[in-house]
Parts: structure tokens; C-alpha cells; sequence
């Protein structure tokens, strides 16, 4: 898959675990890894992103005597996944059209 | 590798970086092997189940280093193009000169060349011109003799007979090279149009040429 596709994707996803809560770093890869495999290296960098570009804050929180840092979906946030499955719509219209003229 | 080790290390890799950038990664990983741990594993796991420390470490350099490194080799790039392009002037200033100081030398050269051209070109014009000149010759031979063999018909019959025979001949000839005449006249005339279109499309493609430099 083309890198700049699969970085968009990943930034989704992230998103998309947030939209179902607040949550910290080990937990959305665990929480990814049912629908994709990422590491944290991976995850860093998109989450750095996704809070310059305002689609996240975040905040920490004292948990056994140590900082866990949480991250919240923003309104601009949840516009980028409305705008993601809109996108997605549009593109499946026309993979519908290709695939039926290959089927044929 | 334990905990402090791991991190140490990341962070001695990490040093090019700000300080502020550099917290807060370890603080990102030490969070990620805390909670590794709380999950079950134990340190030495925790840390083995990251990715190779240089792995990481260069991703992030790379993520925060892409941008101002893009710049730098623009800028650098940008340099590199104004220092060779004084150069260039200075060949291209160069060539202007030589042009300038060997005009006596060329000109009168390209001149001679290009009378030799014309030259050959009229001499194709002027075999052409034998052409209609033997065509013109034979049919006013032709009909001389034709009018010859009237007049020498009431006096002598024989004669006449082979004025007419001449004519005959003649005008044969002359229908005969009728054909050179024509077809070389025409290939001349479609040669000519030829090099007058070569001619300004070659003018052309210098003009455009010389707007793209």
C-alpha cells in the first residue's frame, strides 16, 4: 500500500478509536490491533500530527503514581472522520463501476 | 535492556534534537513500557517487545528533521544555481565577444557560402532554361520548315517533301522535350517552395529555442 494512503488511513483509525473515548497510547494500539498492527513508533509520530493539526488534545492524568497521558478527539477531529467516510463513499461508487466492467 | 537503560540510550540518539522534543518521546515510551508492564510482562520484556532503539530513534529524528532539512537543500540548491549561473553568462558573454571580433572573418565566409548556394541554384534554373531554350528552337524550326515546304511546293516537289519530313521530325522532337521541360520546371518550382518553408521553419525553431533558454 502506498505510504502517504497508509498514513492517512492510520490517522483515521487513531481518530476513530478516540471518537469511541478518551484513551492513552498502549491502549489504542491494543485497541488498533484487532484491525491493524501498529507499533508505537508507528503511533507516535500520527499522534504528534493529528494534535499540531487540532484534530486531538491532550491530557494527563496520575495513574499508580505516574502521568498517563490521554488523548481527546476534537470537533475538528470527528469532521475529519465524517469527511474520511464521505470521501469513502465517492471512492466506492467508482471501485463499484470498476469492478463491474472487469466482471463483465 | 531495562527501563533506564532504554531510555538513556534513545535519548543520547535523540540528542540533535530539541530538549523539549526529546521529553517528551521518552516520556511517550517510558508511559508505553509502564503500561506494558502493568499488562503483564516484565521489563526486560517490555522493552524487547518495542522496536530496535535505532529504528525509533531514527524515525523521529527523520519525523522532526524532514522539514528544515527540505529547506536547508532548497536553499542550497537555490545557491548552487546563482553561483552557476554567473558562469553561464560569463560563456555566454564570452561567445558574444568572439562573434563580435571574428565579424570580419565570418561574414564575408558565411556571405561566399551562401552565393555558392545561389549560384547552384540558378545553374538548376538555367539548365531548365537550355530546356525551354532547345524547345523554343525546335518549334520554330519546325514550323520554318513547314512554311518552307509550302512555298517550295509549286517549284520543286521533292524538295518541299523533305522540308515536311523536317518539320515532321522537328515537331516531334520538340513535343518530345516538352515533357524534360515541364517536369523539371515544376520540380524546380516545388524545390524552391520547399526550401522557403525549411528555410522559415528553422528560423522559427531558433526564436523558440532562444525563449526557452
Amino acid at each position: 500500500m502506498d505510504a502517504q494512503f497508509k498514513r492517512g488511513l492510520l490517522e483515521t483509525c487513531v481518530l476513530s478509536v478516540l471518537s469511541r473515548g478518551d484513551s492513552y497510547g498502549y491502549q489504542i494500539i491494543k485497541d488498533l490491533s484487532s484491525c491493524v498492527e501498529i507499533s508505537e513508533s508507528t503511533l507516535y509520530p500520527i499522534l504528534k500530527r493529528l494534535e499540531s493539526s487540532g484534530c486531538l488534545s491532550s491530557y494527563s492524568v496520575e495513574h499508580k503514581g505516574r502521568l498517563r497521558k490521554f488523548y481527546r478527539i476534537s470537533a475538528h477531529g470527528q469532521e475529519r472522520i465524517e469527511a474520511f467516510l464521505e470521501n469513502w463513499k465517492e471512492i466506492m461508487t467508482v471501485y463499484e463501476f470498476i469492478r463491474e466492467g472487469a466482471a463483465r | 535492556m531495562n527501563k533506564a537503560t532504554f531510555l538513556r540510550q534513545l535519548g543520547e540518539k535523540l540528542a540533535s534534537l530539541p530538549q523539549s522534543e526529546i521529553s517528551r518521546t521518552l516520556n511517550f515510551y517510558e508511559e508505553s513500557i509502564n503500561d506494558r508492564m502493568e499488562d503483564g510482562m516484565s521489563e526486560e520484556e517490555a522493552v524487547a517487545s518495542l522496536e530496535d532503539i535505532n529504528v525509533i530513534a531514527e524515525r523521529i529524528i527523520l519525523d522532526n528533521t524532514s522539514l528544515p532539512a527540505l529547506v536547508k537543500a532548497r536553499v542550497k540548491e537555490e545557491k548552487k544555481q546563482r553561483k552557476s549561473s554567473p558562469q553561464q553568462n560569463d560563456g555566454r558573454l564570452l561567445i558574444l565577444l568572439l562573434l563580435l571580433l571574428g565579424f570580419p572573418l565570418w561574414f564575408p565566409l558565411l556571405l561566399a557560402f551562401g552565393a555558392i548556394l545561389f549560384s547552384l541554384y540558378l545553374v538548376l534554373w538555367s539548365v531548365v532554361a537550355v530546356l525551354f531554350a532547345l524547345l523554343l528552337a525546335l518549334g520554330l524550326s519546325a514550323l520554318a520548315c513547314l512554311a518552307a515546304s509550302f512555298i517550295l511546293l509549286p517549284y520543286n516537289g521533292l524538295s518541299a517533301l523533305l522540308c515536311f519530313g523536317g518539320a515532321l521530325i522537328l515537331a516531334g522532337l520538340a513535343i518530345l522535350t516538352w515533357f524534360p521541360c515541364f517536369l523539371s520546371a515544376k520540380g524546380l518550382v516545388l524545390l524552391t517552395a520547399k526550401m522557403g518553408k525549411g528555410l522559415v521553419r528553422s528560423i522559427k525553431a531558433l526564436f523558440i529555442r532562444k525563449e526557452r533558454k
